[in-house]
């Protein structure tokens, strides 16, 4: 008996995804289980597990190639359990899947031929289909009604000159591609900028990097993590999403952030980051972005926020017109914080400046409530002791 | 009342013997069972303490047997009369099926037999072909007939005076290899509901459904599997006849795989017939093939060795489970 290996959907927005290599050989003996080909898909590369036992007999597609979902890349012959089939098997092939799988799986809306089967054979079941519907929990919760992903607009453009070499899309760059110019053609974007005195922002994280070490130090972007997911509660319009015919604003407050990886641009997200303290956030994100740098991002990492925020102050960037994270309503942009001659206390002295750069969506939110936000943010990085003073954050 | 540890025999000796000096209508029949205190000591003492009209030795004959007691039924009698091997109750299957199972049936309701047949049947003593049998399925097959296997002591007693008091006739299967079995039994009355299965282990991972001395097996194979993680919730019919599907799909519904464990063929056994019911009953709850454990479709071998291969052994149960029983990849 043979069994196909197929293409499966990891995340609800894949529709396609490259082999990266095989972990196999043709004429390899496979376990159910095992991992059998890297595939890299949307945002993550993962590892495809062997649906059956046996014989890798053939490998259908080379690594390198792109795929549809639900293609058959390879072909396993199973080990032969009991009576050996009789004639060769029909082309047309039906899911192998238990009465109580396919139960779950309609009344879940799961769709069972992209599932695997782990169960003897091959088939499909409960475990199966309970990890399918768990994956698209944490998908729907993350709800990710973006508009309308059509196919990047490749169309060759008239040579202007020869030579030049081409370079395959990955399809980190094609979501990347899909979403931000979804993005661009859909959102009402305003970017806003403002300069804050983040003195006291530095002259903080000098003194927690100072500490005898214990805990990690936290990151500018961390700081400024920290506080705006306090303040973000108080501005409902900016941690909110555009559904069909509703606003939704977000109990959650779940901070995206941007980072760049040799694989291309990675969006983790700090889940609950109002709740989480500055150690638990510092080493949170430390621990995101490692895995996202090392390729070993989950989907789960990557889906669920309601803000984003990006630094390109390494950069010496100082205002940038950030592009919205769709279906996120806002995000924020942080340039260097630089030494700058400021006014401070009506004297000129050098203070530590940092530029500050918030696009939205005026479809959601109109500028005075974006700006008031910009405001708050700007006070508190200026004063980071308002969060005790209830100033800036009166929702308790 | 208290509890003893006594054995399956002594305790059917204890329900006999406790429903003949409770109702004087209750009386035994069959071959050895006077004097000789029957094959395997069931009928002990009972002829010493009721007498030779309550307690009748017969011919070897099983027709009359089995005729003369559903004759007595009718007339208000309880007998109870005993077919010394379940192999030879071929011999009387005219009396029990077309006589004791019709009666009250063609009669509308005005005739009742309240008869018991006691007899045993099972391998794994080396008597070869004729005297090792499973039939039970045989009477399950007719309407009209209730059919008990009772696996313990405990169950065989309360099982038994339920049988002798139950007003339609009950064929009442015990097992040669459970006759030595010891376990707890208390002292005195109780009776168990007929139709009322019983779970024997509890379990979440697969349902093994067994019968008779197949309930022990089970439950070895139970403990074995547990050391492995896997956890088998072990469920005893005790009534053949009517079944308690209710129990019976209510396991299912929770470890939604399901293993049916009998010693007879597996052919035409009791086994396919609660595969076939769960699978017209419960099917959406499956998550696995039903499996069936069974014997072998031979004749019992006299050789030992031949004997054991014939018949399901503890492996068997616990490979079936481990068949339709997923690695659990969750830790």
């Amino acid at each position: 008996m043979t069994i196909d290996v197929i293409l499966p959907k990891l995340t609800t927005t894949m529709d396609e995804g490259t082999i990266v290599s095989w972990l196999k050989q043709e004429g390899d003996a496979v376990q159910a289980g095992q991992p059998l080909f890297e595939l890299e898909t949307d945002k993550v590369t993962m590892e495809v597990e062997a649906p059956a036992s046996g014989t890798l007999s053939r490998i259908l597609s080379p690594a390198g190639s792109t795929l549809p979902i639900g293609q058959v890349v390879a072909i396993i012959a199973a080990e032969v359990s009991q009576a050996p089939s009789q004639t060769a098997q029909p082309e047309e092939r039906r899911v192998k899947i238990s009465p109580l799988a396919r139960r779950l799986a309609q009344e879940h809306g799961v769709d069972v031929s992209l599932l695997e089967g782990s169960g003897p054979g091959g088939r499909i079941i409960e475990d199966d289909v309970r990890a399918a519907i768990e994956r698209l929990a944490a998908a729907r919760a993350a709800a990710l009604p973006v508009p309308p992903a059509r196919p990047l607009p490749v169309a060759p453009v008239a040579q202007t000159g020869g030579g030049g070499r081409l370079v395959p899309i990955s399809s980190v760059r094609r979501v990347t591609a899909e979403r931000l110019a979804a993005s661009a053609h859909t959102v009402a974007r305003v970017t806003l900028s403002a300069e804050a005195d983040a003195s006291r922002l530095v002259d903080w994280r000098e003194r927690l990097r100072s500490r005898p070490r214990r805990e990690p130090t936290p990151t500018y972007t961390d700081l400024i993590v920290f506080l705006l997911a306090r303040l973000l509660p108080d501005h409902p319009y900016l941690n909110a999403r555009f559904e069909a015919d509703a606003i939704r604003l977000l109990d959650q407050v779940n901070i995206g952030v941007a980072v760049d990886t040799e694989r291309g641009l990675l969006v983790p997200v700090l889940r609950e980051a109002d709740k989480k303290d500055l150690p638990a956030l510092t080493q949170e994100s430390a621990r995101l972005i490692e895995k996202a740098r090392a390729g070993r991002a989950t989907p789960e990492d990557l889906c669920g926020g309601t803000f984003t925020v990006t630094n390109l102050g390494m950069y010496g960037v100082e205002t940038f017109t950030p592009i919205i994270n769709l279906p996120e309503c806002a995000i924020l942009g942080l340039g260097q914080i630089a030494a700058k001659p400021a006014v401070y206390r009506n004297e000129i002295v050098a203070r530590h400046m940092l530029p500050l750069s918030l696009s939205f969506d005026h479809r959601l939110v109109d500028g005075a409530p974006a700006a008031r936000f910009l405001q708050s943010l700007k006070d508190l990085i200026e004063e980071p002791l308002l969060l005790f003073s209830g100033a800036g954050s009166d929702h308790e | 009342m208290t509890e003893r540890i006594i054995t399956y025999a002594k305790a059917l000796n204890e329900a006999l013997r406790e429903e003949m000096r409770r109702d004087e209508r209750v009386f035994v029949m069959g071959e050895d069972i006077a004097e000789h205190n029957g094959p395997f000591r069931v009928t002990e003492g009972l002829f010493q303490e009721f007498g030779a009209r309550r307690v009748r030795a017969t011919p070897i004959s099983e027709a009359a047997i089995a005729g003369a007691a559903a004759g007595a039924a009718l007339t208000g009698l309880r007998p109870v009369a005993e077919i010394m091997f379940i192999d030879f109750s071929t011999l009387a299957t005219d009396q029990i099926v077309n006589q004791a199972a019709k009666m009250r049936y063609m009669f509308g309701g005005k005739g009742r037999v309240p008869v018991v047949y006691r007899t045993q049947g099972g391998a794994g003593r080396g008597n070869a072909a004729q005297h090792s049998q499973s039939l039970e399925a045989w009477y399950v097959h007719v309407p009209g007939l209730w059919v008990v296997q009772p696996s313990t002591p405990y169950d065989a007693k309360g099982l038994l005076k339920a049988a002798i008091r139950c007003d339609n006739p009950v064929v009442f299967i015990e097992h040669k290899r459970l006759y030595f079995t010891k376990g707890p039994v208390p002292e005195g009355d109780y009776t168990l509901p007929l139709g009322r299965a019983e779970v024997k282990r509890a379990g979440k991972d697969v349902t093994v459904l067994a019968t008779s001395y197949m309930v022990l097996m089970a439950l070895e194979a139970a403990a074995q599997l547990a050391a492995e993680g896997i956890e088998c919730e072990v469920l005893d019919p005790r009534t053949l006849k009517p079944l308690d599907m209710e129990a019976v799909v209510a396991s299912v519904r929770k470890t939604h795989r399901l293993v049916v464990v009998v010693e007879a063929c597996r052919t035409g056994s009791f086994a396919s017939e609660v595969a076939a019911r769960v699978g017209e009953e419960a099917f959406d709850e499956l998550d696995a093939p039903i499996q069936r454990v069974g014997g072998d479709d031979v004749p019992i071998p006299y050789a030992a060795n031949l004997e054991a291969e014939a018949i399901p052994q503890i492996k068997d149960v616990v490979a079936a489970v481990r068949k339709i029983v997923p690695p659990r990849r969750r830790s």
